[in-house]
């Protein structure tokens, strides 16, 4: 059956400075902050612990993935798209042993553009308030890139993974294109 | 080629192996690489550049900097002859092929028809527009005209902007405005402490006034090299930022500034950035101030300081014979810089025997000094200035008794009424200022600033080189601290400021607010400018203070002193002062205007930044959206959203497809794009208590694996939104909202449930676009899906109206809502998104033999009106509750409590004569009544008339074969069968009967197939 998980970019041609992500397993997690019963059976199933710091990432588990705190109580989980079934049952169960929590498949939801090296921060800051040269690997923060909501993810030392609504995809990609053309 | 009659053999900034050509007002001239336009002019000899504003005066290049009130000109390019208006001769840079044209005068800047204003001036003072234009108040617009042409602005350019521009979002510990001695400093302390900084300097090169001609050393070196070095050092450090040809133009609150760099890219005309500092020090230097004598206005008066500065900037000498009239010391610095450049230079000082430094330093050099002395009348011929100098009484208010005159022949007075601190950041930054008699101005007061800021140098009263080095370290120092930065090397930080020598000891300047003439002042030939760019005089503001005008934002207001685009940079801190002066209180007490972003005008291209052409906004498509393109789709905008409006055939105009839309979904089977309907996944132990008090109906009465038509009001009880509300277990919900409501009800759920019910344990996430949705309808849908390949529980005959199943459909896991807009059997198919175009691929496919059709929005709309179904948004207005669109069986009666319900028993809400949605039959069948007209009770009324209503929606409708539409109609209910005319614009009368809204199948009976 033909589906195409990074549809909304599929006709732009990415480098290795910028290319959109493969199709992602994308999980929101929803659950308030002391709900300690939720977090520990989380942390048995991610084989890690959901960060306990908003703005902080943390990565582990089989198959890997990357949790993210985005405020108070949510999370959002990033895995290898094969891996989104599994992750849901498995986190479905932790939150169905809590009293209160959410387990949402967004995968479908979101495209991720991945911001490599020198001008990424540069290309960033012609749309993102945030002060990326404040930021060190492994934050992550939600905010508006021009007139897209985004959530980003810095990832590495000059990388940065960029999550948008798919509908937004396409004009975040052209944006970034004009914003990186100044820089040299 | 031309020659450059006042360019200097050698000295100043400019490239003179890049020589450019120009052109203005059509006459060919020469300048260099590095020059502006001004500079450019002046070398050039060009003396009369435009015509004032209201009285169409003969005016010349005063400034050098942003302060200039008159040098503004339409610049078009050398390429394509594009052509840009208000560009400021002083702030454009020279480029080679540019042409510039004089803006105000006609026919020409030196022969002005218009100067006619002016010798009936006494005719137009003050006010004179208000006077004059008030009555009668309906032919203001004519007079609009008349004022707006008479003041002769540019045209606006209508071509598209060919230059690209963009923004950037900056971080900074301490943000520097200037870079000139104080700013470096600052920069200097700063950085050392470990700040990161920022440093915004408006010209191409650092040190500010240290590149005009500056005597001096700092730490052993000449001061620009010092300005130099210092740059240097810092543009190599890490954390530092210096950004050249860069203009600060707002300070808001937190901290946050705005400023404008120009050229910061190849192929970037401009870059607007966006500052966020912990700390701001203004170090923006001071402006010179003009003396307000008699004549003041005429082209060859000129600032002192930019006479001085166009030598050693660009090596251009404004004329050959200079009079340097001046209240202070720093006016004689400039005339040794004429006198040096090979000027010959007289002094009138209206001081009374300075005797200083400076004034010796002339006398050596042979330059006639005149102390208490001023202009008493200026008259120009060609480009000769008379000026008639006079001997001044001693507190400079009038003229000498018995005086004696001298008339001398100029061919520029430069001028100089002492020094402004560039106060406009700070004082936009809501800090307060004070009056400070030492300068004759208002200074920063740091007691009284809002944001954490501070003021160095000359924009904050201290003038010297040394001192200016000392404050802006130290208040580079102590912001770098604030910020968190602590200077940890150096224990006595604070006795490292860069030195310099002390200065010559100063003869102190003496502030008058005008000089007195041989005339009283607003008689005889020579006025008394102040603001030059709006043509206000001395006499104007004692005019509005004797109409009452006395505070200054009033005088400001009635004048317009200080509201042309210079924003009275030169003008302003002499209104004021003449204000007080006319009030008889001291300027501390009379007060001043408030500065306002932007600090110099700001182009639209900066502030609209890489937002156009196709980043103009952002284009949403859904998953299928490749598909509409392929297929003749043609597009509506939908907030962002780029949906079908229907799909073009050949042959086909959009109304006939439309029309075959409506056919194939009525007869056969027709699929539409549902994806952006707002989804939201409701989930937690209280959400059925949470969507009970949220949807007027009861929700908590659901069954898992069943849907109910929801409606959301407003706390007024008016229809906010409706969607459906789906049951997917005891805990889990699905809601849809309308597409344009997406985004609205998400917030409006959260805002709820953080701020009145935080103990509710529910969580909302928006899942709007994780699911493609297609809406199949029509009576063959259940045959279309089974041949696609759905999976049995789907296409079953029990799969009851406004049931949910989950299944497969070709394949895809699929989510289905027996739920229906269009009257029709229809089925709302849910996909993760990833296989929206599989199935919409599969289900044309399949539908083929049932001759299935894709609609879209017009489609669906004339579908649901047929049916009597409404818009939230498009049929209410924020103004109508359940009860007016006969939904009345909507709100619960069993439930305690809901958003609205409180409003609902209000007695407008019960009032008779409330609009109440209807039906409309056209009496023409074919002729459908326009959306939005309004409703009459009588054919032939007059209007104004009051109406009985409004058409909300209106229709060709091919299942009913004639014209439909739906209408608010007062009392509507109880007025079936009732006739009302529609008032037309083009004077049509088109009668409408009331009927019934639902006008298909009023039993329903389609709906199951």
């Amino acid at each position: 059956m033909p589906a195409a998980a990074n549809f909304p970019l599929a006709n732009f041609a990415g480098t290795g400075e910028m290319h959109s992500a493969p199709a992602r397993a994308k999980i929101t997690l929803r659950a308030k902050a002391d709900d300690e019963v939720f977090l520990s059976r989380c942390e048995s199933e991610l084989g890690f612990a959901l960060p306990s710091v908003v703005g902080q990432s943390a990565e582990g588990g089989k198959p890997p993935a990357t949790a993210m705190r985005l405020g108070p109580d949510e999370w959002m989980l990033w895995s290898e798209d094969g891996a989104r079934e599994e992750w849901l049952r498995r986190l479905e169960k932790a939150a169905a042993e809590s009293e209160f929590a959410a387990v949402v498949d967004v995968s479908d939801y979101y495209a991720v553009i991945c911001l490599r090296g020198a001008r990424a921060r540069g290309i960033l800051s012609a749309g993102c308030p945030l002060d990326f040269s404040a930021m060190r690997p492994g934050k992550c923060a939600q905010s508006h890139y021009a007139q897209a909501a985004v959530l980003i993810l810095q990832c590495g030392e000059d990388a940065f993974d960029v999550q948008t609504r798919i509908s937004f995809a396409p004009y975040l990609w052209r944006y970034f294109q004009t914003a990186a053309a100044p820089l040299l | 080629m031309t020659i450059q009659p006042h360019r200097l053999a050698e000295g100043g900034l400019v490239n003179r192996e890049r020589p450019l050509s120009f052109s203005f007002n059509g006459a060919r001239m020469l300048g260099y690489e590095g020059d502006t336009v001004a500079s450019a002019l002046l070398a050039n000899g060009a003396r009369i550049v435009s015509r004032s504003f209201k009285y169409h005066r003969a005016r010349g290049i005063y400034g050098i900097g942003p302060e200039e009130p008159n040098a503004i000109f339409t610049v078009a390019d050398a390429v394509g002859g594009r052509r840009t208006p208000n560009m400021r001769a002083t702030l454009t840079p020279l480029a080679e092929g540019m042409q510039i044209f004089s803006q105000c005068g006609w026919p020409s800047p030196r022969f002005d028809i218009g100067a006619l204003a002016g010798t009936v001036s006494r005719m137009l003072p003050a006010g004179f527009y208000y006077k004059t234009f008030m009555r009668p108040a309906r032919l203001w617009m004519f007079y609009e005209k008349l004022i707006r042409r008479a003041a002769s602005f540019a045209r606006a350019p209508d071509e598209l902007d060919s230059d690209d521009y963009d923004h950037r979002y900056m971080h900074a510990d301490v943000a520097i405005v200037g870079g000139g001695p104080a700013g470096l400093a600052a920069a200097l302390a700063a950085a050392e402490s470990g700040a990161r900084v920022a440093v915004m300097e408006m010209r191409p090169h650092w040190g500010g006034d240290l590149t005009d001609g500056a005597n001096g050393e700092i730490e052993g070196k000449p001061a620009a090299e010092w300005a130099r070095a210092v740059a240097k050092k810092l543009s190599q450090t890490k954390n530092a930022e210096m950004l050249l040809q860069t203009t600060a133009q707002g300070y808001f609150d937190c901290n946050y500034l705005t400023a404008v760099q120009e050229s910061p890219a190849p192929g970037l005309r401009q870059r607007l950035l966006k500052i966020r500092a912990k700390e701001v020090v203004v170090c923006a230097g001071a402006i010179e101030r003009p003396l307000v004598f008699a004549g003041n206005d005429l082209p060859g008066v000129m600032s002192a300081s930019a006479v001085r500065a166009y030598i050693h900037r660009y090596g251009v000498l404004c004329g050959r014979r200079i009079l340097f009239l001046t209240n202070n010391d720093s006016a004689c610095e400039a005339a040794l810089a004429a006198a040096d450049a090979g000027a010959s230079v007289d002094v009138a000082d209206i001081r009374h025997h300075p005797e200083g430094h400076w004034q010796l330093r002339l006398q050596d050099r042979g330059v006639s000094y005149y102390s208490g002395c001023g202009v008493a009348g200026l008259l120009r011929t060609a480009n000769i200035l008379a000026a008639r100098l006079a001997k001044l009484a001693p507190d400079a208010s009038a003229l000498a008794a018995g005086g004696e005159f001298r008339e001398h022949a100029y061919d520029i007075v430069a001028v100089s009424g002492g020094w402004t601190p560039t106060v406009h950041l700070f004082s936009q930054s809501r800090g307060k200022l004070k009056w400070d008699s030492k300068c004759g101005a208002f200074v920063p007061d740091e007691s009284h600033c809002i944001n954490p800021c501070a003021a160095a140098g000359a924009a904050s009263g201290v003038f010297s080189l040394s001192g200016c080095l000392k404050s802006g370290w130290e208040a580079g120092l102590r912001a770098a601290q604030k910020a968190g930065c602590e200077n940890k090397t150096k224990t006595n930080a604070r006795d490292k400021a860069p030195k310099a020598a002390a200065p010559p000891a100063e003869y102190p300047p003496q502030f008058v607010p005008l000089l007195p003439a041989t005339h009283p002042v607003g008689r005889g030939p020579g006025k008394h400018f102040v603001d030059f760019m709006n043509d206000v005089t001395a006499a104007d503001i004692q005019l509005a203070e004797r109409e009452g005008y006395r505070s200054a934002e009033h005088m400001k207001r009635y004048t317009a002193a200080g509201f042309g685009t210079d924003q009275g940079k030169t003008g302003n801190i002499n209104a004021l002062v003449l204000l007080a002066q006319a009030r008889g209180i001291s300027p501390a007490e009379a007060g001043h205007t408030t500065y306002r972003p932007q600090y110099t005008p700001v182009s639209f291209g900066a502030v609209t930044g890489s937002d156009r052409r196709e980043l103009f906004s952002p284009e949403r498509g859904t998953p299928m959206h490749s598909w509409h393109l392929a297929h003749g789709a043609v597009f509506e905008d939908v907030g962002d959203w780029k949906r079908p409006y229907c799909f073009l055939r050949e042959g086909e105009d959009a109304a006939e497809a439309v029309r075959c839309e409506c056919i194939a979904a009525r007869s056969g089977a027709g699929i539409m794009d549902a994806t952006t309907l707002g989804k939201i996944d409701v989930q937690g132990p209280d959400a059925a208590a949470f969507l009970d008090i949220v949807y007027t109906n009861n929700i908590s009465s659901l069954q898992p694996g069943r849907a109910r038509y929801g409606m959301m009001l407003r706390e007024t009880g008016m229809i906010y939104d409706d969607g459906v509300c789906a049951r997917l277990g005891e805990n889990r919900f699905h809601i849809t909202t309308s597409t344009g409501h997406a985004a609205g009800v998400m917030n409006w759920l959260e805002e709820w449930l953080q701020t009145e019910w935080p103990n509710m344990r529910v969580f909302c996430t928006s899942v709007t676009e994780q699911w493609a949705v297609v809406a199949l309808a029509g009576p063959k849908a259940r045959e279309v899906l089974k041949k696609a390949g759905a999976s049995e529980n789907l296409t079953a005959e029990d799969f009851g109206f406004m049931h949910i199943r989950e299944g497969t459909v070709a394949g895809a896991p699929a989510r289905v809502f027996r739920v229906s807009f269009s009257g029709e059997l229809a089925l709302e198919i849910n996909v993760p998104a990833r296989y929206g175009l599989h199935i919409w691929r599969a289900l044309i496919a399949a539908g083929r033999e049932h001759n299935i059709r894709p609609y879209g929005t017009e489609t669906m709309r004339v579908l649901r009106a047929e049916k009597g179904y409404i818009i939230a948004g498009q049929d209410t207005d924020g103004t109508v509750t359940p009860a007016d669109m006969n939904l009345g069986w909507m709100i619960s009666k069993t439930k305690k409590d809901f958003i609205g319900k409180r409003s609902l028993s209000r007695p407008d809400m019960l009032r008779a004569g409330r609009f109440q949605f209807v039906g409309l039959l056209t009496a023409e069948k074919e002729k459908p009544l326009p959306e939005g007209a309004y409703l009459l009770r009588e054919k032939r009324a007059r209007l104004p008339a009051d109406a009985e209503g409004y058409v909300t929606s209106s229709y060709k409708s091919a299942t009913m074969e004639r014209a439909i539409a739906l209408a608010m109609v007062k009392d509507g209910f109880a007025r079936g069968g009732e006739t009302l005319y529609a008032a037309l614009p083009n004077g049509e009368r088109p009668a409408a009967t009331i009927a019934d809204p639902v006008f298909y199948d009023k039993e329903g009976a389609r709906r199951d197939g």
